[in-house]
Order: structure tokens, then sequence, then C-alpha cells
């Protein structure tokens, strides 16, 4: 904290609650210090931004710096270092060295070629849930298998290694749930699995992500082997448990209010739509990565000085009042819906487009082959985490 | 006559970048890229600068990152001056 201003300081972490709904401290936060004062879990201080047009500067702005929120000495999130060597440490132009090796598997082109493989693989997973005793938890029968399948064919990984990678998964997001000591062990065990992936990979290259980047790395040295492993490491745990978090949870809006979940069993033409619409409403980020300022900015009402750290939640940004009408209520018929939910600027979500056909094919399948679908208990949440989302989806049908 | 003193043919054509509003869908990745050849809209999409110089490299990396692929380049005359006034001219 800079001696000139202590300024008081906004309880960080939030509380935990269960759902997905509206956060009454973002509300208050928009309304009174929409860029507040928190100490991290690192101890270290923060700016907590949460009005849309604020978060779009500080996601946009190339003032606001990822890498030195990563490498190097400054603020921290939390006080063990993780993946500096990732694209999600990069800052122009090195990110755009590392994104363009990859961004051509990740276009809505071809995420849309990936549509019928998409169907078929919900449709297996649906056959096998209706075979299932009820009630049935569609987390471990549905939200986790698909996107696990997804990724690891798009990556060229293995599929059976799931129950590894969701603990992985949860362990990279830990907020408060689990010791540092846990999260270095996690990344470790991580970058160990995916160092041998890799090595298996050289020996058998394919028409996949991973050969992509083995050669990225072998034949042009475009790639740093830490480069390497951590790219692996971001796109398996963006694209399995981010998109089987995102999933549970839209399953659960719907079923928490069955018109919701009726409504689109009878215009299952509305699905891309009420998708965003899921994906805007959810308040799954109770905080976002950090970024470093590299000069004095002004934003929010306040001076960011140089060096200080900006913490920009794109949750609270698709609740804001003067951009979304009536931001509380789930609106699923939303036309105008410019949300954040992917991020913005050079670190958008490299998956978008994927997840958001995944997404859809999910919630096509659902509709159509179970329109008698229903929640059978209320889920259990995960807590402690990033970000929130069912651990469990009990339901019958 | 040289090419170069006609102002329809001053330039055999520069790259000028050009986003397809029916495909951008405002992932921001262009604006951050190439800030000097593109701008947000009214409707938190982009599009490319009226004043924009013509495209190089950053302006090619932005195209390459958008997964719309909503970025094309066309080649476009110098925004050159318009030919002098007669009186300017004597």
């Amino acid at each position: 904290m800079t001696d000139t201003d202590p300024g008081p300081t906004t309880g960080f972490p939030l509380p935990h609650r269960d759902g997905l709904g509206p956060l009454p401290e973002f509300t208050a936060l928009r309304r009174d210090a929409p860029c507040a004062r928190i100490r991290l879990p690192s101890g270290d201080p923060a700016w907590l931004v949460t009005r849309y047009a604020d978060v779009r500067t500080v996601l946009g702005d190339p003032r606001f710096s990822r890498t030195r929120a990563t490498r190097g000495t400054g603020p921290r999130m939390a006080s063990v270092p993780t993946l500096p060597d990732s694209i999600l440490a990069a800052d122009p132009p090195e990110h755009t060295r590392l994104r363009k090796l990859i961004a051509p598997a990740f276009t809505a082109r071809r995420a849309q070629a990936m549509r019928r493989d998409m169907a078929r693989l919900v449709s297996g997973l649906l056959d096998a849930l209706t075979a299932h005793d009820r009630p049935a938890d569609l987390v471990p029968l549905f939200t986790r298998p698909l996107p696990l399948a997804v990724i690891c064919d798009l990556l060229g990984t293995p599929r059976q290694d799931g129950d590894r990678l969701d603990a992985w998964c949860d362990t990279l997001r830990n907020l408060t749930a689990a010791p540092d000591a846990a999260v270095t062990a996690a990344v470790d065990e991580m970058t160990g699995y995916l160092a041998a992936l890799v090595a298996a990979k050289r020996r058998h290259p394919a028409d996949d992500v991973v050969s992509t980047l083995i050669a990225a790395h072998d034949d042009g040295e475009r790639l740093t082997q830490e480069e390497l492993i951590s790219f692996c490491l971001v796109l398996l745990v963006g694209g399995y448990g981010t998109t089987a978090d995102r999933l549970a949870g839209m399953v659960h809006l719907l079923l928490d209010e069955p018109g919701r979940y009726r409504r689109l069993c009878r215009a299952p033409d509305t699905i891309p739509r009420a998708a965003e619409e899921l994906l805007r409403y959810a308040q799954t980020n109770v905080q976002a990565n950090l970024r470093v300022a590299t000069e004095d900015v002004e934003l929010g009402g306040v001076t960011i000085a140089e060096g200080e750290a900006v913490m920009a939640v794109n949750s609270s940004a698709n609740h804001d009042e003067t951009v979304f009408e009536d931001p509380g209520r789930l609106d699923l018929d939303r036309a105008h819906n410019p949300h954040l939910s992917f991020g913005y600027g050079v670190h958008h979500c490299v998956g978008a487009q994927i997840a958001r056909v995944q997404l859809q094919e999910a919630l096509a399948g659902l509709v159509h082959r179970l329109p008698d679908l229903r929640a059978a208990a209320p889920p259990r949440w995960k807590t402690g985490l990033k970000t929130r989302a069912p651990r469990t989806l009990p339901v019958t049908w | 006559m040289p090419s170069g003193d006609d102002p329809a043919t001053a330039s055999d054509g520069t790259l000028r970048a050009h986003i397809d509003p029916e495909l951008c869908v405002g992932s921001g990745i262009c604006l951050a890229t190439a800030p000097r050849h593109f701008e947000p809209t009214m409707d938190a999409r982009s599009r490319a600068r009226p004043d924009a110089p013509p495209a190089d490299d950053r302006a090619q990396d932005a195209a390459a990152l958008c997964p719309m692929e909503a970025i094309h380049f066309v080649r476009a005359r110098e925004p050159t001056p318009r030919t002098a006034p007669p009186e300017a001219r004597s």
C-alpha cells in the first residue's frame, strides 16, 4: 500500500455463496467504488475494477501488463508463482508470437466444422445417461466428459485421465481452499504429466494441436520447452475444467427455474442466444487474472499508479446496469448482449468459439433427448476457488 | 506521363485493413494488437480506423489472431491529397 493514500480496503475474496446469481458486493462496488482497494491473498494491495467500461479498458489496454503481474518482482495474486512461461503471462509482441501458433485451430470456422462430432459425443453420453439409474449426477456423466473428449481430441491427448485432471484443474483455480504447497505440487504434477505426453507425442506426431506446438519448438525454435508445456497446460485446464464448470452451471440455471428449461425444449432454435445469456448472467468468476499498470492511468475516478496491480472482473462487468437492462434478470431473449465472459483484448479466450458450439450442442442434445429433465436435489458447490461452479448436479427425468 | 502524377493511379495499391461487420463478435483482440489500425464501434464491435496507416505487421497479426477471420486486406489508393485547385497550381 502506498503511504500517501491508505484509503479504505474492500473485503477480498468475497464471502462464498452457493449459486451463480448476482453478487451484492459487486453491485455495491459498481455503484459506490468502481475502483476499490483490496488486499490479495499474497498480502499485496490491488485495485478491484467492477464497471463494464473500466473492465474493458483494463483487459484491452496495453498499459495493463500481464507479464508484470507474473514475472520479476511486483504485486502478486498469491505467494506461489504459477506458470510464468504461459501465454497467459505474456504481453504483445511475445503473446502474439505464441497465439499465432494455435489461432488457426481455434477459429469459428474450425469450431463449426467440429459441430457434428460434438453432437455425436453428446448423443453417446446421453445414451449412457438414459440407461443410468435415476436420479443421476450430471457432472460425472455429462458436463465433464463432453469437454474432456472435445479438448483431448483437439490437443491429441488421452481422454482417460479425467479424474486426475479434475483435481489439478480445481487446485490451479485455488483461491482459499488449498495451501500454497498444494498449488505448487499440482503445477509440478501436471507439468510432469504433460512433459510425458509431449515426449510420447513427439515420437508419434499427428494432426493435432500438441503436434503443432511440438513442431514449432523442434523445427523453428519458435517456442521454448517451458512455453510448450505451459501452453498445453493452459489449453487443457481452460478447455476442460472451465468448460465443464460452465456447462454444469448453465444446466443448473436452466433447471433451477424449470420454465427456462421447458422454454428451450419448446424452442430449441433459441439455444444460441440463450447460451449467450447464460454465459452473461452466471457470476462464475469471483476474481480475475491480475494486471500491473505500466504507467499512471486514470480509471474509475482514481489514479492507478505505475506498478500497481489491477483486477478487472468480467462477472461484474456483465451485470453493469449502464450496459445491460435489468442485468439481474436471466432473460433468455436478451438481444443486446456484449458480455465479457470470454474476456476481452489479446487474452480473449482462444477456445471461445469451440466452447460456444459445444455448449450449444450440449443444451440441444439435452432438450431433445430429455425434455423431462429436472433437478432431483440441490447441487453441492465448489468452494474456495476463483470460479463458482456446481460440484454435483443431481437430476432425474 | 508518370503514373505518380495522376491521383487516379498514384499508387498501385497499399493494403488497408477491413473488418466484416457481419462476422465481428467484438473480442477486442485486434484493438489491443493493432490499435493504430482498429477502433471500437458504439455496439461493442471493432472496425478499421478511417485514418489508419497502410497495413503493417501489427495489422497482419491482428488478422491472424481474429477468431472470426473477419479481417481482410483490400488494395486501396493512398489517401493522396486531392489535385490542387487550379489557382494554387498556376
